[in-house]
């Protein structure tokens, strides 16, 4: 848990908010600078050059502090792919808490602090940056939210909150997916539609799934093949769980797995016996 | 959104060349070229910014260059204003309809849908590309084309290219080296490919990296008929494939398979081409390394349940 989590994202709420009025702001400003000016330049040159270059300057310095932070935050990216996660933490918590114009860099920080706390299997974490990253407006930067939205997903799976992991879910359904995104998807659909009782609806549409279980990675590969193992096997479907299961054992040690989500365990016994 | 088309491509389309024979040495060059951007500074957007803003601080500074009219001198600031959004609006418009194109690429890429990946890339590369990386990705993109249509010179023409003008990202030269390196074998220019092979080898890679260079070192075993060394490191290949190629391990179990076979060693080479044909069809590895008709003849391959 990060103790001050709340009061983080508290303070991301806050200069959220800020950004939102100053971006109204500016661009109404914009708007009558660029009619008043002209006007103004005509009977006080002088005035209108230093205002026009003044808000030049502050442009200036505004995008380059917000290009700071978006290095900082690609700075967290890196430290989490290479498995540093509390150099990561540090980077990410400031380029939250330490304000700048670029909303979009805001954001990023808030996604990769999910993706970190994922990493870290600190799943009730991960569902309050979610749900704050969610009430802002971030629907038009496509990619943000289906992720945010996938994490949100599997972290209320890994806690057993089964409706609102469905309801975090659910609006996926309605829009056009990246491959990746499909990828990211898939498992945490299967893992809801086994507990949640649905192997029929797992087990259903088999050929695509597979093909799209091909393009994983060897953990997420052998996940998915272990869950949808475990539909045929609900679904009594012989050929195809042994199949499956025998395929998830090629990829990956199915125990390890297992113990993370022991929906899968009557495969990885299964295997085992193999 | 209409992007230019240069005379080379238009050249390509109406003799629509890549349809009928693939990716040819001649379709790759234009492609190259058509794809190269202007110099760095002068590009068609920046330039045109400069231009604007010239003007417009230019007619901001010294009021006397505006025309005398009162209407005219308060339009034309606002018009030089809009201009300049209107420019930077359609460039991040491109810059986003080249990133989803290329997305579309690599996705068909992925799922193996050539014809697909076969127009989109050209599509993409018709009009001259700025951002290295996302050109290089789109050249990388082609390179797999080319090599599915077997036009192994092509290929080599286009790693050899990204090699020698150092354009994209580390990984990306990286993995323009190992297609290099799987294209100079299939060429017959075996000296340089396993010189470049022996030359990855030695590199402290990671993991992921690691194991494209062995499966490719695995390839030249195989093809060169050097199977005892494919033999000795089959275990821990076995178990560097399996944790970072994904389904793509199934090729290297494939030629492992065969290492054996060559061997005459039968018990493990049945295993192998086992684990090879439940993760990757044994059409689809025929159709990758032809060489590997006599251990599917002579093994029996898994049967899949829903295809």
């Amino acid at each position: 848990m990060i103790p001050d989590l709340a009061s983080v994202l508290r303070t991301f709420r806050r200069q959220m908010a800020i950004l939102r009025v100053l971006r109204t702001g500016g661009m109404a400003l914009f708007i009558i600078g660029v009619a008043v000016l002209p006007n103004l330049r005509a009977v006080h040159t002088q005035a209108a050059l230093a205002i026009g270059l003044g808000l030049l300057i502050l442009a200036g310095l505004l995008a380059a502090n917000s290009v700071r932070l978006a290095r900082e935050v690609q700075a967290g990216g890196v430290l989490i792919s290479i498995g540093k996660f509390d150099d990561a933490e540090v980077w990410l918590r400031r380029g939250l808490t330490q304000f700048a114009i670029s909303r979009r860099a805001k954001i990023m920080a808030a996604q990769m602090l999910a993706s970190l706390l994922v990493y870290r299997r600190q799943y009730e974490d991960t569902v309050a940056v979610c749900r704050e990253l969610l009430r802002q407006p971030i629907r038009r930067i496509h990619h943000i939210w289906i992720d945010t939205r996938l994490m949100l997903a599997d972290s209320l799976l890994a806690l057993g909150r089964l409706a609102e992991a469905h309801e975090a879910m659910l609006p996926l359904f309605g829009v056009p997916l990246s491959l990746e995104a499909r990828m990211q998807l898939l498992p945490i659909q299967l893992r809801y539609e086994l507990a949640a009782g649905h192997a029929a609806s797992a087990a259903s549409a088999l050929q695509q799934k597979v093909r799209i279980a091909e393009l994983m990675d060897s953990p997420s590969a052998c996940l998915t093949y272990a869950l949808l193992a475990e539909a045929c096997r609900r679904q009594n479907l012989t050929d195809q769980q042994c199949f499956l299961a025998e395929r998830a054992r090629l990829y990956h040690d199915l125990e390890p797995l297992a113990r993370l989500h022991p929906i899968i365990e009557p495969i990885a016994a299964g295997a085992e016996k193999l | 959104m209409e992007i230019p088309i240069s005379t080379a491509v238009l050249d390509c389309r109406r003799q629509n060349r890549y349809k009928q024979t693939g990716m040819d040495l001649q379709t790759v060059n234009q492609l190259i070229r058509s794809s190269e951007p202007a110099s760095r500074l002068w590009r068609g957007p920046m330039l045109i910014l400069m231009g604007l803003s010239v003007l417009l601080g230019a007619a901001w500074a010294n009021p006397d260059l505006l025309p005398a009219g009162r209407t005219l001198a308060y339009v034309l600031p606002q018009c030089l204003l809009v201009a300049i959004v209107a420019v930077i609006a359609w460039d991040g418009r491109r810059r986003r309809l080249i990133g989803r194109r290329l997305q579309e690429a690599m996705e068909a890429v992925l799922l193996q849908d050539w014809a697909t990946a076969r127009q989109v890339v050209c599509e993409l590369l018709r009009c001259p590309i700025r951002q290295p990386t996302i050109r290089t990705q789109s050249l990388l993109a082609l390179a797999a084309v080319a090599e599915t249509d077997q036009h192994y010179d092509s290929a080599q023409r286009i790693c050899e290219y990204i090699l020698q003008t150092g354009i994209g990202s580390p990984l990306q030269q990286h993995t323009a080296e190992v297609a290099l390196g799987a294209a100079l074998l299939r060429t017959g220019q075996t000296t340089d490919a396993v010189a470049l092979i022996d030359r990855l080898a030695v590199l402290d890679l990671p993991g992921p990296l690691k194991a494209q260079v062995e499966l490719l070192a695995l390839f030249r075993e195989v093809t060169m008929g050097h199977a005892d060394d494919s033999v000795r490191r089959a275990d821990e290949r076995k178990e560097l494939f399996r944790t970072h190629l994904g389904t793509r391990a199934g090729y290297g179990y494939a030629l492992m398979a065969a290492a054996f076979d060559r061997m005459q060693q039968s018990e493990p080479a049945l295993r192998f081409w086992h684990d090879a044909t439940l993760l990757i069809p044994p059409q689809e590895l025929l159709k990758r390394f032809p060489e590997m008709k006599s251990v599917a003849d002579r093994y029996p391959a898994v049967e899949y349940p829903f295809r």
